[in-house]
Formats: C-alpha cells, structure tokens, sequence
C-alpha cells in the first residue's frame, strides 16, 4: 500500500473543517453574550460546574499529542511507552487537592501569576512569567505547526490554509466567548473524542486478537515487550514529572481551579484524571496492533490514523479527522484563553494599568487573544520544524517549578530563596543534563535539584508565611 | 502532555550524526523534531524570519521554496534509478528504532536480515512510499536491502544499522531516583490535603 497518501480526499477534509469551525465559532459568539466583565470572561463567573469541569479538565489535557503521539509512544517504547505517557494524569489526579488548596487561599484570584507575585515576590513572580510564557507559547506554537501538518497528512489540505484556518477559528471564538466558550467546546470535544477512541479501539480488536498481536510483537518487534527495555524506563517518571509541571504551574490549569464552582475543583480534576486515563492505553494499543495488521508505518507518528484507515476505512478516517480536529481545537483554544488571561492580569493589570476598569480589561483580554494568535500564524507560516523542538526545552524548566508550587501551598516555611534558586538552579541543571546526557533526563534532574534546594532553605529559614497576603489577589 | 520521547539523532557507526535527507516530522510531537543546540535554532529562527514575506505566499498554497527544490531534486534523481537509501553510512540506535528512507517513484520491496548475506531475510515493506519506521528492535546488528518490486529486480547494498541499547544500570538508577522524587511530591500533597482536612 502506499503510506505517503492522505487518507481523505481534500474536498471531505474541507467540508468537515468548515463544518465544525462554524459549530465551534457559533458556540463561542453564543456563550460569549453573557460576558460583560473580565471575570466573567477571564473565569467564565466562577460558576462552572462539576460535568463542565470534569470535561475540560479531560478534554484539555488530550491535545494532539494525545491521539497522536501515545500511538507513538507505544510503537517506540512498547507497553512501558504507553504507561509513560498514561502518568500524565497523574498531573490532574495530584493537582485535585491542590485546586481545592488554590481556591481556600485564593478566593479572588485570576491566575498563577498572584500565587507567585503574592507568595514569593516580585523576582520569583519574574522568573516564572518567563519560564511559563516560555513553555505556553512554544505549546501554543508547536500545536498550531501540528494542526497544519495533521490536517496535510490526514486530508491534503495544504498545511497554511490548515493551520490558519484551526488557528482562526480558536481565536473567534475564545476572544469572542472566553473561558466560558472554551470550557463549553471543551465538554463537546472531550465527547467527541473519548467516544471516537472507545470505538475505534473495539474496532481494533474486531479485527485482529490480543494473541495475534502478542505473537506478532515477540516475533518482530520483541524489545517492544521487555520490562527492562532501558529508554522506556527512563521515559517513564521523565514523562511523569514533566506532566507535573506543565499541570501544577499553568495557568490553563489555575484558570479553571478558579472558574469552577466552590467545591467542584477537586472532583473536577480527579475526574478529569480519570477519564483521561485510559486514553494513552487505548491509543497505545491501535499503534502496538498496527504489525499484526500489516500495516506500515512510514513515520511513528502516523501510526494511529494509518490503523485507524486501515480497520475502519473510509469512516476510520473521517473520525480520526474529527477527533484530531477536536484535540487540536480543545488545547489551543484553552492555551489563548489561558495566556491571554495571564497577560492581562499579570503584566497589563499589574504592571501597566492598575485601575483599568473590567470592561477594559475584558476587551484587553480580547486584543492580546487577537495578538496571541497572529504572532502564533506568523511564527508557523514558514514552517520551521526546529522552532518546535524548542518545546522539549521546557522540560527543565517546569520541572523546577513543582517543589516551589507544592510547598508554598503548603508549608509556611516555604521561602523566596528556596523559589527563586530551586526555579534557577533546578532549571539551569536540568538544561545542562539535557544537552550533556539527553533529554530523557532533564525534567528529572530539573526536579530533583530544586526539590532538594527548596527543602534545604525551608529546614533553614525562620520566616512563616501569613496565609492571608494570598487573599490580596483581586 | 508529557515529554516527548524522540528518536535517537541517526549516526553513523563510528557515531557521527547523519544528516537524513527530505526528513518530515510533525513539530510539536515528542517525537518531532531533534532537538539542536541552542545557537542552531537560534539561527535557523533568524534566518526563517528574514525569509519569511518570501515564503508567505509558498506557505498559503501548501509547500515551502525549501520543500519544493528538495521534492523536485529527489524526484529528478529518482527517475529511471534503481530505488536506494538515501542513507549515505551504516545506522546506529540507541533506543531501538530509527527510520529507513529512500528514493523511489515505483513500488518497492524492503527487507530485512541480520547477516549481510541477506540470509533468512524477511519482507518488511512492499508498495510504494520513501519512508518505514522500524522499532522494537534488540541489541544486535540488522541489515535492509531496497529493490524493485518488479520481478527480477536486484537489491540495493545491504544498508547496516547497530542497536546497542542505553546502559540498563543507569535507567535503573535514573528510575529509582524519580520514584522518590515523586513519592516525596505526592507525600508533601497528600499530607497537606489531610492537614487541611
């Protein structure tokens, strides 16, 4: 068969992206009439509830990489690759209590940024904003750049029409209806695509049996099945530790523990936890098939649409344009809104406008939206596929930020020095491992070397902090 | 989520980077592209913006200057020619999986042995397309020949790759070394939600 073909024919893929960018900009322009001011729009008034938060929980945390690189995963590192990636949900099963802890403290809080500002100051406030800005927008970037190529390979669309297109309409509708829109979306896409996976997974298994695929894999590929198969251990609390830190110290995250409805955050986030699971086993499981189907995988990143085309076909492929669609959209979406937001209140709020009334932060939040997403197009128009690879750098430096986050939530003796130089140290030494040993062990080093900094200045310091400067955040 | 495993920069035996030819990875992915030294992609970045009104247009109808010459070359050279990887020195991986790439416009035939004599070698690819993603190999040496899939047509050289895979002490110890970080992060969490409670 030829492996290079897209799976639809253009004409499809432009009748289903057009179809769902009017459903998703509809809907963004309907929940967005509510929205008068920057906390309704910012945190959608705080008042979203335990399905809504459950599903966008889910929805944003399975992004293209979800649907396509946990196919990946399992096809490069075998089941260990698959229960690597699965401990990304452990990022939302952990960050449940703490979203309950963020919303004690914080009951008018906008972002991440007050937590770091009101908590450790104004240095460790700058480092973060650089290190999250940093990481949000090469996510932004590279899942923009995704969404082109996926859109090329699945269907033919050429990639800057795709990526504009997936880009603009996530930009319409965040601007247009805010969190609310975005949470809103969210809960449809996260539908959308649990259901695809489910069926295509069963799809999987009507066609070939689990003992044909064991087979399959002890003959071909047997390094595949190895418990002591070295890069998937060392993938393993890599993965884990950098799904930590994205989730713990992004205001995508913070945003939502603070929209959701007095006591909803947790269950929302175990839940979401929970849903998101069994994804990567699922996706995993279509890749680690794909020998005993007998289909070849020019790039291990196309595995799963390849299997998917080859068990279902021409519906296969419809659904797997869809779901792709849906992970690109729920991500991106949930990225503007999140950043836009951080903008706003952390630099544009704190730094520029302090009195700006909530009307104009609202529409502020719009315009950086709008801004966010035009320096997005112009950055992948060209198509440099180096300039994503400058994501994996962000391993470090999230890593370095959990023990800061987890403590200052936590224990009173937590100290700016300990933040600052865990932040520094942990991310400057998980940069160097990264270059001088590989990228399987930055985020791990990043992590150790500021929780161990963290812990040694909250032995030492004298100072306990008063829980009630948190409370200063609106 | 998650980091993102990659594939192990190709190098050649004597562990020089090979540079693959018409390589196409979706960014954004683990798995994407390898990562570079800070002042490459610096430079690269700089160098692309200065290029980038020419190339917006190019971009819009799908294709990029670079994409287009490069596309154009290979399907020049591979007019008329016998179908061959475009791999110019023997592979190594240290993961156990790395891409094989070639130029050909008609269907081929890829198979794979672990002598070079090609001995018990097996059909791992037939059709037509440039690129298979082979993994789950173990330590040892494997050999892959490309040709016609017209019968009769002969093999390519046999192209080498080496697995040796990462040094298991070391994921052992990096593994031991992440469980307590994060045993430690889900105690200092746990213990705090309780206290709280």
């Amino acid at each position: 068969m030829s492996v290079e073909q897209a799976l639809l024919p253009p004409w499809l893929g432009w009748a289903l992206l057009l179809g769902f960018s009017v459903l998703w900009i509809g809907l963004g322009v309907y929940w967005g009439r509510r929205n008068k001011s920057f906390e309704d729009h910012a945190l959608a008034g705080r008042n979203i509830g335990l399905a809504l938060g459950s599903a966008t929980a889910a929805a944003t945390w399975i992004t293209s990489n979800t649907t396509m690189l946990a196919p990946q995963m399992a096809l490069q590192l075998g089941v260990w690759g698959m229960l690597a990636y699965s401990t990304a949900s452990l990022g939302l099963f952990l960050f449940a209590p703490m979203a309950g802890r963020i919303r004690q403290l914080m009951p008018t809080g906008y972002t991440s940024g007050d937590f770091f500002r009101l908590r450790y100051g104004r240095v460790a406030w700058g480092i973060f904003l650089a290190f999250t800005l940093f990481y949000s927008l090469t996510w932004l970037v590279s899942m923009a750049m995704a969404g082109g190529i996926l859109l090329n390979t699945l269907s033919g669309i050429p990639y800057g029409w795709g990526m504009s297109v997936i880009l603009a309409v996530c930009v319409a509708y965040t601007m247009r209806g805010g969190l609310g829109a975005v949470i809103g979306t969210d809960f449809i896409q996260s539908l959308i695509i649990v259901i695809g996976i489910v069926v295509v997974g069963f799809a999987v298994l009507a066609h070939v049996g689990v003992d044909e695929i064991h087979t399959n894999l002890s003959r071909e590929r047997p390094e595949l099945l190895n418990v002591l198969f070295p890069a998937a251990l060392m993938a393993i609390f890599n993965n884990l530790l950098f799904g930590l830190g994205e989730v713990f110290h992004n205001n995508v995250w913070w945003s939502r523990a603070f929209a959701f409805r007095e006591g909803v955050a947790g269950k929302a986030f175990a839940l979401g936890g929970l849903i998101w699971f069994p994804i990567p086993f699922a996706a995993g499981f279509i890749a680690l098939a794909s020998g005993a189907l007998d289909v070849p995988v020019p790039s291990a990143d196309m595995v799963g649409p390849l299997v998917v085309a080859k068990v279902l076909g021409l519906g296969g492929a419809v659904g797997i344009f869809v779901i792709v669609f849906c992970s690109l959209a729920s991500s991106i979406d949930s990225l503007l809104a999140a950043t836009s937001d951080l903008l706003t209140e952390d630099v544009y709020r704190r730094l520029l406008r302090p009195s700006a009334s909530p009307e104009t932060l609202k529409a502020t939040a719009q315009w950086i939206t709008l801004g966010l997403g035009l320096f997005t197009w112009l950055v992948c128009l060209p198509r440099i596929g180096t300039l994503a690879s400058v994501l994996f750098f962000a391993g470090p430096l999230v890593g370095a930020m959990i023990w800061p986050i987890v403590t200052g939530l936590y224990w009173r003796r937590a100290s700016t020095t300990g933040a600052v130089g865990g932040m520094l140290l942990g991310a400057g030494v998980g940069l160097v491992s990264y270059f001088a040993i590989g990228f399987y062990v930055a985020s791990l080093v990043a992590t150790a070397v500021s929780m161990v900094w963290v812990l040694t200045c909250a032995l030492l310091s004298r100072s306990r902090f008063d829980w009630s400067q948190l409370r200063e955040a609106s | 989520m998650g980091e993102p495993a990659r594939e192990p920069t190709p190098r050649s035996a004597d562990g020089k980077r090979i540079i693959l030819a018409g390589r196409t990875r979706p960014p954004g992915h683990p798995g994407g592209p390898h990562p570079r030294p800070h002042r490459r992609i610096l430079a690269r970045a700089a160098r692309a913006l200065l290029t980038l009104i020419g190339t917006l247009a190019l971009a819009l109808s799908g294709t990029s200057a670079t994409s287009a010459d490069a596309q154009g070359e290979a399907q020049g050279e591979a007019q008329g020619e016998a179908p061959a990887f475009t791999h110019e020195e023997a592979l190594s991986s240290d993961n156990g999986y790395t891409t094989l790439e070639w130029d050909a416009e008609r269907p081929v035939v890829v198979r794979q042995a672990s002598t070079p004599a090609m001995s018990a070698a097996r059909t791992i690819f037939e059709g037509t397309g440039t690129r298979l993603f082979v993994s789950g190999l173990a330590d040892g040496d494997y050999y892959f020949t490309i040709a016609d899939a017209a019968p009769g047509a002969a093999p390519s050289p046999p192209l080498h790759l080496a697995v040796m895979h990462q040094s298991l002490s070391r994921a052992l110890w990096l593994t031991a070394l992440g469980a307590l970080v994060f045993a430690a992060t889900v105690f200092v969490i746990l213990r705090g939600a309780r206290r709280e409670r």
